[in-house]
Formats: structure tokens, C-alpha cells, sequence
């Protein structure tokens, strides 16, 4: 059977669709290929901004072997830069730093400013001569990568060529226009990662769905009941989950988080949780929200990056910081009962003779979804 | 330091190198130091706000 059938399966209806072959989650030649097809096309996220909070932060990013830098300019913009000089491809930065006036090249000292171009490039024409005719500075500034930050998470598009991201992903953006707010994040202590070994998709198509909730949540399905939840499904954008039946986390002295503003009544007990393809994840709750970045480190292993966001900021509520703490363990709790879920997909997908697997049309809509999304890149991408 | 050096060559050398010292650390001198050796011919003038 060809590659190109076996995409034919999985963009089928989901009633009789199949899901992505065993080679997209066990293969090096697929990462690579979804590398560029899916990850490098699309608007991917690789960070948080508020790593770089103030002017000067500079933060390196290794994606997919792809040398970052994300860098707060002088204005308070914050860039994506290509971490490489632009002389002979030295890494500019190796950890985050401040910047206090230019980025040093630590090996022929060419200096860039924070917005990327190029300032100095000592001894260029020769010792003690800085110019040189061939050396055109305003040709040679730091390769500036198309970025997009929404809800702090850091998006790139490294390939340059996708639609905008307001443009890409209008519809939830309308759809969550209610928590555009700012958002504060929690602390140190609500940032967490979780090492999973598996193919970064199958935490995405764990996240898109609430059919396992009974069995691998026991604890969340308690009070977030698989029959209170509904399924999200936007073709091309997003798909996910949300439930009618939100449960403020309470504190001892039955102490609950602030609202975000101006919320409507919708949200008084309502959540949702949708994947953003191709690799954030993001929850929205009336009193916090969050974001999992998900890092492809290689074919069968990805980092999640958790950070955990409020209506106040930690330092206006002090008094919240032990409900905070509560929160974290909680929702790390839950990430946590995944883990074996993710991985034994993982395991299971070097099953030579699995298909691809079947998709219930009533519970994993969502989840075919994101296979279809995956499956449409890649024809197009082979063309 | 650079002034001592005496020839051109070593005082543009070391006014470099504490030019890009300044740059980087982004010390008031800078201005003073890109100014001395653009008129030495050996610097671009560093752009407004640089």
C-alpha cells in the first residue's frame, strides 16, 4: 500500500476513515518530513513571552534543531531571531541572558541591536579598520523570523509563507474574544514540563479528547463527567473539548480565583480545552487558563511545557498562593495520568500490523480532525 | 591606552575593542568612541538612538 493512499485513508469521513500510519509516529524520514511539511509551514509555538519580559531579555530556542532566539526589543517588542551570525554561523546566544546594549558574536565580535541590525563588525577590513565596501551592515542584519504572540505563547512561522495568524485562526480567536485579557502568570511554581515518550501528535490527539476521561481521569470525572462534555471541531484550525459543567477549584476557606472581567454567563460553568494545530494546547476556565506547548524533541520523544495563567496577578493576591499551588497539582495530576496513555500509543504503533486505527464517529471526531489537518499538509507538501 | 599605542593601526586596534566593549554594555562612551574612529575613516557613524 502507498503513502499516498494511506493519506487517502485518513482524509476519508471519519466513519470509515483510518488513522495516520505507524511510519508518522515511529519513522525519522516522517519527523523530518512533517518537520517541514507541518511544523516549519504552519504557525508552530516555541515559546512564552513572558520568558522575555522586559527590554534586553534575549532567550534561546533549539526547535526541531532550528536555532532560535527570542529577544525584547528597546520599544518592548519582542522578535524571533534566527540565533546565527550572519559571518560564519556562530550561535549568537547559548543561554538567556540580558542584553545590556548589542549581542556580541563571541567569535569576531560583530555586535547586533536588539532589533537585529547588524551595528558593528570589528576589524572587518582589517585590524583596526571596522568598513569594508563588501560588508553592506543594512544586508546583513539577523535573519528575522515571522513571529505572533497570543495568549503569551510565541508562535513562528519559519517557512515565511502561511496566511497571518489572526488570519489562520480567526475562528477561535472570535470564539475566546471573551478572555482576551491580559493574563498573569502564576509564578515559578506554576510552570512545569513533562518528558513523554512519544511522537509529539499523540499528545495532541490525547488532549482533543474527553473519550477517555472515565477511565484514565477518574478523579476529573468526578466532577467533569464524560456526558457533560462537548465536542469542538473547526476543519484546518482547532478541535477539542469543552464541558457545561466547570468546577471552580475551591481553598480551605472556600476561597476561589478572581474571575477574568466581563466574562459572559456562559462561563459561569463552562470550560474548554482545544488543540491548536499543530502543537499548542490551550485550556480557558472563567478564573485561569493555561497553555501546553508541546516540543518535539525527535520522533518518539516530546517535552510539555505547562504554564498556568491568572486574572491577578500573584503579588496583587497573595493570599491565593496556597489555592495556587493546589491548582498546579492538580492540573499536573491530570497531565501526569496521561503519560501512560501517550506512551503506550507510542508503544503500540511499532505494532507492524496496526492500521492506523479506527475512529469512533461519535466520541473521536475531534481527534480525526487533527489526523485529517496532518494528512492534508503532508499531500500537499508531496503535491 | 590606545592614545599610548602611538600609530594609527594600534589606536584604531584598541579603540575597537573598546568600542565594541561600550556597544555591548551599552556605556555612554560608545558615542565618543564610534565618533573618533569614523574620523579615523575606520567606523560607520552609529545610527540616532544607536
Amino acid at each position: 500500500m502507498g503513502a499516498h493512499s494511506d493519506l487517502d485513508a485518513v482524509t476519508a469521513p471519519v466513519a470509515t476513515a483510518r488513522g495516520l500510519p505507524n511510519a508518522h509516529y515511529v519513522s525519522d524520514e516522517i519527523f523530518a518530513e512533517e518537520r517541514d511539511a507541518v511544523l516549519f509551514k504552519s504557525w508552530s509555538g516555541i515559546g512564552f513571552a513572558k520568558d522575555v519580559p522586559e527590554p534586553g531579555d534575549a532567550k534561546p530556542i533549539n526547535f526541531l534543531d532550528m536555532p532560535l532566539v527570542m529577544i525584547r526589543d528597546k520599544t518592548g517588542a519582542l522578535g524571533v531571531f534566527q540565533n546565527t551570525c550572519r559571518h560564519r554561523g556562530m550561535i549568537l546566544i547559548e543561554e538567556a541572558k540580558k542584553i545590556e546594549g548589542a549581542i556580541r558574536c563571541p567569535y569576531h565580535s560583530w555586535c547586533y541591536a536588539l532589533n537585529g541590525d547588524l551595528r558593528a563588525t570589528p576589524h572587518v577590513g582589517g585590524p583596526g579598520n571596522n568598513i569594508h565596501d563588501d560588508i553592506k551592515r543594512d544586508e546583513l542584519g539577523l535573519i528575522r523570523i515571522r513571529s505572533y504572540v497570543w495568549r503569551d505563547v510565541v508562535f513562528v512561522n519559519i517557512s515565511g509563507d502561511a496566511p497571518e495568524f489572526a488570519e489562520v485562526h480567526a475562528d477561535l480567536i472570535a470564539r475566546w474574544a471573551e478572555f482576551d485579557k491580559p493574563l498573569y502568570h502564576g509564578g515559578p511554581d506554576s510552570s512545569f514540563e513533562l518528558t513523554v515518550k512519544s511522537n509529539w501528535k499523540l499528545a495532541v490527539e490525547n488532549y482533543c479528547e474527553s473519550y477517555h476521561l472515565p477511565w484514565v481521569h477518574p478523579g476529573l470525572n468526578v466532577y467533569s463527567r464524560l456526558e457533560d462534555h462537548y465536542h469542538i471541531e473547526v476543519p484546518g484550525e482547532y478541535s477539542g473539548q469543552g464541558s457545561h459543567v466547570y468546577t471552580q477549584i475551591k481553598g480551605e476557606n472556600g476561597e476561589v480565583f478572581p474571575d477574568f472581567p466581563e466574562l459572559g454567563s456562559k462561563w459561569d460553568q463552562a470550560g474548554e480545552w482545544v488543540s491548536l494545530f499543530p502543537n499548542v494546547l490551550f485550556g480557558v476556565q472563567r478564573d485561569h487558563a493555561f497553555a501546553i506547548l508541546l516540543e518535539p524533541i525527535s520522533t518518539c520523544e516530546t517535552v510539555e511545557h505547562v504554564e498556568i495563567y491568572y486574572a491577578a496577578p500573584p503579588e496583587d493576591t497573595p493570599e491565593l498562593e496556597a489555592l495556587r499551588d493546589k491548582n498546579v497539582q492538580q492540573w499536573r495530576e491530570i497531565f501526569e495520568e496521561d503519560i501512560f496513555v501517550v506512551e503506550g500509543m507510542q508503544k503500540g504503533r511499532h505494532g507492524v500490523m496496526f492500521d492506523g486505527g479506527k475512529f469512533s464517529p461519535a466520541m473521536d471526531g475531534p481527534t480525526h480532525l487533527f489526523h485529517h489537518w496532518i494528512a492534508a499538509k503532508l499531500a500537499e507538501a508531496r503535491g | 591606552m590606545a592614545q599610548a599605542g602611538g600609530e594609527t593601526e594600534a589606536e584604531c586596534f584598541y579603540l575597537t575593542h573598546a568600542y565594541v566593549f561600550a556597544l555591548q554594555t551599552d556605556a555612554p562612551e560608545r558615542a565618543v568612541l564610534n565618533a573618533r574612529l569614523v574620523a579615523l575613516g575606520r567606523e560607520a557613524p552609529l545610527p540616532c538612538g544607536g
